[in-house]
């Protein structure tokens, strides 16, 4: 499938070490692992206690009102739908383009997808407030006779993010069944490999099997490439097809895309990092790739950074003077604050991966990844709040901040993210077995690999 | 009349182990040669000499990839254009029905069909979920490090085919008789 075979920059093992190194990823959790394990659970308890005081209370508790009806549900919404573009651009993307380097990172990658949209979607359940009504939301013929306003860009969003959770979870599980299979071939007998038999679908790597997986593989791969370009198009149109100063603009759907997968890459890289150190990988997850990961985040921070001073330029140009006050407003207003975190953290620190020392480095690669992913929340943040906040008429504006319920389902949403990641690292391989077999040189008479 | 998997079972073969991949496609290769059924084999990750031997050709997946993707198209325009027709309300100014906003549905909903025909068709095409796993030539080290040949053989040429396995450097070649999973 990656067509990478005896790349030296991948490293070169033996089929067997393959199988034994990532399969013992699966072992008996230690004691750090518990530990962290048992902290995501608090924070999912303290997320989970404050919203059902919202359900209880009622939305009023949240901070969200007039002006400001969209605050943080929707800016973590947003902020959780870009993390999960990472992983699609590096199954689907980097698959079409034939990148070596993908092959020991994507399952990772995928995993933080799906959990991160997973996440993304609790967000209009908690935005709307009254929970129990959400399905109204859903086209099916009902006895209120309504269906939803497919001209609403909010109803386009339900289905992109509907669609893209559904393809990525499929795409997610056919990458595993042939890794399932070989879970199930090294477990002992018991209870675990009935399961591993079950999930695995009786892969048995036939060259029947084999020949439709690989024509399946790249058609997902193809569906999913302009699925991902379309997601976060959909996204920053919720905003751009408004008339609100500093939302109304063309330039939304590239930047969305260029800062979601800026953020997805930087959880990436947050992630590998202390999993490779921890399940012992890092003969199969090397340098080579995280710095292959550092150079695409340089490139899409340009992108961000490019696109940032595009938006200054056009409100100039555009002689609207509500346009031209918001972007006063935003570096000079309430959030400056904000939006100069954002700038620093997307657009500058960055830059350091310029630098081969600071892309080549794990503490150098792990700061600046978790510092873009605290400027991406806050570029969300300053795009729809600030917005809001300073509209046309200066006797509606207002200002906006996290109440201590918004505070809770936020931290509560990292656990949630963190705990369904942790739990499929020990439950399914976490590197893709087949993938980086295939990576290698196979097995010949002439010579071991 | 038996069906195909029962005819599988009761069928003769051998089953060769390979340790490595060119000695797979060099025996593959001469058995193709010298006229014996290559039943099946067994690798653990894609190997594309042997796809080339073997199933040449490319999936018929996507032909249901295709026929997914355009239901998807068709249904969600349809979807739109009908049920804004139900209540034929102006709203925000807007053109009760217009295409332009509806190709949003239409396209998000031929991914989602497209995606699904696509693991539709894997899964009948590969005989997936294969309930009678394992297969009677199955090895659970063919997921791992090793590559199994499994050869279809009649009583005349069972011991040609054995010597072709063996001469190709099989680690074990195994009989497969009738009956067994």
């Amino acid at each position: 499938m990656s067509g990478a075979a005896g790349d030296d920059r991948l490293g070169r093992f033996p089929y067997a070490e393959i199988d034994r190194a990532i399969l013992s990823t699966l072992g008996r959790p230690g004691k750090i692992y518990t530990a962290i394990l048992a902290f995501c659970f608090l924070l999912v308890g303290i997320g989970a206690f404050s919203w059902a005081y919202l359900i209880a209370t009622g939305i009023g508790v949240a901070g969200v009102s007039n002006p400001v009806g969209w605050g943080s549900f929707i800016v973590n919404l947003v902020f959780w739908i870009g993390i999960g573009h990472a992983g699609t651009l590096i199954s689907a993307v980097l698959f079409l383009l034939r990148v070596p380097w993908r092959t020991a990172i994507f399952r990772a990658a995928e995993a933080s997808t799906i959990f991160a949209v997973a996440t993304a979607g609790l967000f209009p359940l908690i935005h709307v407030g009254r929970v129990w009504v959400v399905h109204y939301m859903i086209p099916y013929p009902n006895g209120r006779e309504l269906w939803p306003n497919f001209r609403s860009p909010l109803e386009w969003d339900l289905l992109a993010i509907s669609t893209y959770l559904t393809v990525s979870a499929i795409f997610f599980f056919v990458g595993l069944v042939p890794d399932i299979a070989a879970a199930r071939d090294r477990a002992a007998p018991g209870l675990r490999k009935e399961i591993l038999k079950f999930a695995s679908l009786g892969w048995m790597g036939s060259q029947g099997q084999w020949k439709h997986y690989l024509g399946a593989y790249v058609l997902f791969a193809g569906l999913a490439t302009p699925l991902v370009v379309s997601v976060h198009s959909v996204v920053s149109w919720d905003f751009a097809m408004s008339v609100v100063p500093g939302w109304h603009t063309t330039i939304f759907a590239p930047y969305f895309v260029a800062g979601a997968i800026l953020s997805g890459l930087a959880m990436v890289i947050c992630i590998l990092i202390p999993l490779r150190r921890a399940f012992r990988v890092e003969h199969l997850i090397r340098m080579y790739h995280l710095e292959s990961m550092a150079k695409l985040l340089l490139v899409t921070s340009l992108v961000v950074g490019y696109a940032y001073a595009v938006e200054f330029f056009i409100a100039w140009y555009s002689g609207s003077p509500y346009e031209q006050a918001i972007f006063v407003y935003r570096p000079t207003g309430d959030y400056a604050v904000q939006f100069w975190i954002m700038v620093a953290c997307n657009a500058v620190i960055p830059l350091s991966f310029f630098v081969e020392k600071v892309r080549t480095s794990l503490w150098g690669l792990f700061i600046v990844a978790a510092l873009v992913n605290v400027g991406m929340w806050f570029e969300r943040y300053n795009i729809i709040v600030s917005s809001l906040s300073h509209e046309f008429m200066p006797h509606t504006w207002g200002l906006y901040d996290l109440t201590i319920v918004e505070w809770g389902i936020l931290v509560g949403s990292f656990g949630w993210f963190f705990l369904l990641l942790l739990g499929f690292f020990k439950v399914l391989p976490a590197i893709s077995i087949a993938e980086v077999k295939e990576s290698m040189p196979e097995p010949r008479r002439e010579g071991e690999s | 009349m038996r069906l195909p998997w029962q005819r599988a079972r009761s069928e003769r073969g051998l089953l060769g182990v390979f340790e490595h991949h060119d000695a797979l496609v060099e025996c593959i290769e001469a058995a193709l040669e010298s006229g014996i059924e290559v039943r099946d084999a067994y690798t653990p990750t894609p190997s594309h000499e042997v796809q080339r031997l073997m199933k040449p050709g490319k999936s018929p997946v996507r032909f249901l990839t295709f026929a997914g993707g355009i239901s998807g198209l068709a249904g969600g325009l349809a979807l739109a254009l009908w049920s804004s027709g139900v209540w034929d309300l102006v709203v925000a100014g807007k053109p009760v029905m217009h295409v332009i906003p509806f190709m949003v549905v239409g396209f998000e909903l031929t991914i989602l069909f497209g995606a699904g025909a696509t693991f539709l068709g894997l899964l009948v095409f590969s005989r997936l979920p294969w309930v009678w796993f394992p297969a009677r030539a199955y090895r659970e080290e063919f997921s791992n490090d090793r590559f199994g040949l499994w050869l279809a053989t009649t009583r005349g040429n069972e011991d040609e085919a054995r010597s072709l396995l063996e001469r190709h450097g099989a680690l074990s070649v195994e009989e497969l008789g009738g009956g067994g999973g």
